[in-house]
């Protein structure tokens, strides 16, 4: 449900709408491209008008050629072959001659900087490359508006930097409304900020007036860039990080940094090696220490989810892989699945996939039961308890909410006894409400002397939570140690720190606005 | 001496049905696997006369193919199908298309023919094989009757409680023949429109539909099918895989490895789909806001043209539909008759 009295968007304008998971941002968005109610039934978008055109009362293609959509996952959004043919699509479907597509086409791809992929196959680009050959064949249906759900919550900090070099250039051609949860990212070539919250809108003000709305932005639930509070506290354009990091160092402010735990035995040793004709993907390999968090990060097709999959026997059969992998002193290198899975947990970034069974209860027992373990359900209980599921246990995991069935994936996970946990892009398209659940979840759970890995793009959330980490480039480890040490080079193999980590690093030089990583 | 007939009857038996349901069981999920389905549904771009082909070409010697084996005898079908599979080592990773096409073919025909051979009623086959029409399933002879034997060569009689699972009392070298017949015929047409499948880019079958007027909706839900399968065997490999991770199959051997593998994919179904749904909505949205259905046709950037090749390949049909024609002049026409119209039963042809 969502409730919009008055709102606008002047043409030429950039609006960035903000707020938590399900509080309305993507229905908002929806009305003015006609999603709502032309795809959407059912749904009455109001007296919404775009370019002097009544949104219910338009036809959608004629809509989408004032109005442009990019959505968050490329994967989903692309139908074609080529790259060509991708950019091509929307053209061709509005009967416009070949000799007009083509320059379309043409156009649509200088715009994005895709002409070195403009003869490739969709299927081996790169998040980042998608996304913005996505964006390419939204441009050339030459859209005066173009919105942006979320349009880089899948893709990597480069892949996310170039899409957002490639709207700073399109300011000023078009109106651009974006739905992004990477507040900071986008800051420096917005001109308004929208916070929808619960079906409202709660704020709409020029992005200078920001800094008098944090209170607001932490009362809905939004991220905060850390500078902001500074740039709040001091009265200081928010924009210039380096002054506000000169000037906490004149204050004479020591700020928090996270705290990390730097022992324990080794428990696991992994090694991974993938080829395919022509070419090495992963050969790479790491060691984990008992209740510590070590993050994996690296560019879209680093080759750090095939690792995993490698070291966990899930790869495809097609590739050539060797792995080894030795937890507590066992070695499961020639071990099944089966045998890999008594000792570690494996949760995919599609973690709906692990939900199998009709119950939460049953969802939670799986393992228990095909493991033969007698007191299965003492041991459910606990599980459910642990995750705070026991009011759901009777209902089916698939009918849940994100958070909810994210939770059953990880108790189904742990129920099979292991203490060692490989996570695939956890926090992948997560507001940042979600990241912190799982980031307590994680704590909680290195407490209780659980270990993981975790596969992310997200350097905040690393910054923060990890307590070391590893960057992967072309399938080679190049990069091992704390998040202190491993950020303060690792711009060269695109893994971006956040600023959070500049504030408290003076000797590092703070790249372009647009180039930080969130 | 009973007891020896007993085991043997019965060992025979099942060691047949296993062959005839497990064989192809193992194929399929043992041997092919989803990866071995995703590789045989996916297109890959390569640079022979398949890929040169317009896809109307593909779709015209398909139908074609399809045509010539309804009307051939199953060995002429079979050699269609052994020609077409030998042309995959044309194709990007040929061999090993070969290898997982022909394992695909192999357990159709197998499975198929398995279960037409020892399912099919006496009466059908009479009617296939000598025009004889039975007025009611209780005038069918039965075995060992002497009028069923003056019909049927017997291969094997299987144990008497066979009966009840639908076989009939005795496998008939005329009942492998029917199974044959229909089994080729599919493995054929299947080997030949995964080659359109493996060798033409979804943007070019849209192309070529909409020339020729196909209805813009019906090429779209082809062209996302031809989009999502892969991806569907790709998902339903994760969810099976995470169930073992989870301890399914912890007991599993070698052998039994393939059933684990069914049920494991079964169980995942549901996951795999609404994965898979969410995703679709993305697609259909996708899709939408870029105009599509905006008009009955569709412009093309890249023109639809035919080569010296695609003229060749056409000779190849005509060719294809000569051989049909001569197969039938020389007594190598279908195994099942159809009634002339208004013809009684016995008086039809074998055609």
């Amino acid at each position: 449900m969502l409730t919009v009295d008055s709102f606008h968007v002047v043409d030429g304008e950039v609006a960035l709408i903000i707020g938590k998971s399900g509080g309305g941002k993507s229905t908002l968005v929806n009305c003015f491209n006609g999603v709502i109610p032309h795809i959407f039934r059912g749904n009455d978008p109001g007296g919404v008008v775009v370019y002097g055109n009544v949104v219910k009362e338009t036809p959608l293609p004629k809509l989408s050629t004032m109005v442009g959509t990019l959505l968050q996952d490329p994967e989903t959004q692309v139908l074609n072959y080529t790259v060509e043919e991708e950019i091509a699509f929307g053209p061709e479907n509005l009967m416009t001659p070949p000799e007009e597509i083509r320059e379309r086409v043409d156009q649509a791809i200088a715009t994005t900087g895709i002409e070195y992929i403009r003869d490739r196959e969709t299927s081996v680009l790169s998040g980042g490359e998608l996304q913005r050959v996505a964006l390419a064949a939204v441009l050339a249906m030459h859209p005066k508006m173009l919105i942006m759900d979320e349009p880089t919550s899948n893709i990597d900090p480069e892949g996310t930097a170039r899409v957002f070099q490639t709207l700073t250039g399109l300011k000023g051609k078009n109106t651009l409304v974006i739905v992004e949860h990477k507040l900071e990212r986008a800051l420096h070539f917005i001109d308004r900020v929208v916070l929808v919250d619960e079906g409202k809108i709660v704020f709409d003000i020029e992005k200078a007036k920001l800094v008098d709305h944090i209170d607001d932005l932490h009362a809905a639930g939004i991220d905060v860039p850390e500078h902001y509070l500074y740039a709040k506290r001091f009265k200081m354009d928010p924009a210039d990080i380096e002054a506000i990091r000169q000037r906490i160092a004149t204050e004479g402010l020591v700020l928090d940094t996270p705290r990390r735990s730097s022992g324990g035995k080794v428990i696991l040793e992994a090694y991974a090696h993938v080829e395919v004709p022509g070419k090495v993907l992963v050969d790479a390999e790491l060691k984990l220490k008992e209740r510590e968090v070590l993050a994996i990060m690296g560019r879209n097709g680093a080759g750090k989810s095939t690792f995993l999959k490698t070291v966990m026997n899930f790869l495809d059969k097609e590739l050539t892989a060797k792995s080894s992998l030795m937890v507590n002193g066992v070695d499961l290198s020639r071990k099944s699945i089966q045998e890999r899975g008594r000792y570690v947990a494996y949760v995919p970034q599609s973690f709906d996939l692990m939900l199998i069974s009709k119950t939460v209860e049953d969802e939670v027992s799986y393992s228990l039961r095909k493991r033969g373990v007698k007191d299965y359900r003492s041991q459910t209980d606990e599980f459910l308890k642990l995750f705070g599921l026991q009011e759901f246990r009777r209902r089916d995991p698939l009918m849940l909410s994100v958070g909810q069935r994210r939770r059953v994936a990880m108790a189904a996970a742990l129920s099979s006894g292991v203490k060692i946990v490989m996570m695939d892009e956890p926090t992948s398209g997560q507001d940042f409400y979600h990241k912190e659940i799982i980031a307590k979840e994680i704590n909680m759970l290195k407490g209780l002397g659980y270990s993981f890995i975790i596969v992310t793009h997200d350097a905040k959330f690393v910054y923060r939570y990890a307590d070391s980490m590893a960057v992967l480039d072309a399938g080679k480890k190049v990069l091992e140690g704390t998040p202190e040490e491993v950020f303060a080079s690792s711009q060269q193999y695109a893994v971006i720190p956040p600023t959070e980590y500049y504030l408290r690093n003076r000797d590092i030089p703070i790249p372009e606005l647009g180039m930080l990583g969130i | 001496m009973a007891l020896i007939d007993a085991i043997w009857v019965n060992g025979v038996s099942w060691f047949l049905v296993v062959f005839g349901l497990v064989g192809p069981l193992y194929l399929f999920f043992g041997y092919i696997g989803l990866t071995g389905f995703r590789t045989l549904t996916q297109y890959e771009k390569h640079d022979t006369f398949y890929y040169r082909l317009n896809p109307l070409t593909k779709i015209i010697f398909t139908i074609v193919v399809a045509f010539v084996v309804a009307v051939t005898d199953w060995t002429i079908d079979l050699l269609v199908a052994v020609i077409l599979l030998a042309t995959y080592l044309t194709l990007k990773s040929g061999l090993r298309r070969l290898v997982l096409g022909g394992a695909l073919a192999f357990a159709s025909v197998v499975g198929l023919a398995w279960y037409y051979a020892a399912n099919t009623p006496y009466g059908l086959l009479m009617y296939v094989f000598y025009h004889i029409c039975v007025a009611t399933p209780a005038a069918t002879p039965q075995p060992p009757s002497a009028a069923w034997s003056a019909l049927f060569t017997p291969v094997w009689k299987w144990a008497t409680y066979f009966e009840i699972l639908g076989y009939q009392p005795v496998l008939t070298t005329q009942g492998l023949n029917y199974g044959l017949q229909v089994s080729t015929r599919v493995a054929a047409v299947l080997i030949c429109s995964m080659i359109l499948v493996m060798t033409s880019t979804p943007s070019a079958i849209l192309r070529t539909l909409g020339k020729i007027k196909v209805p813009v909706v019906l090429i779209f839900a082809l062209v996302v099918g031809m989009r999502t399968v892969p991806r569907v065997f790709d998902t339903l490999d994760t969810t099976v895989k995470v169930q073992f991770m989870r301890g399914y199959g912890s007991k599993q051997n070698s052998f039994t490895r393939v059933f684990y593998l069914f049920g494991g994919a079964l169980t995942g179904i549901v996951p795999a789909m609404t994965f898979l749904f969410r995703g679709a909505r993305n697609t259909a949205i996708s899709a939408d806001t870029r105009a599509f259905r905006a008009y009955k046709g569709r412009t093309f950037l890249k023109p639809f043209s035919f080569s010296r090749v695609d003229y060749v390949f056409f000779a190849l049909t005509i060719g294809l539909i000569a051989l049909a024609i001569f197969a039938n002049l020389y007594g190598f026409g279908r195994a099942i008759p159809y009634a002339a119209v208004g013809s009684s039963c016995g008086a039809t042809s074998t055609g």
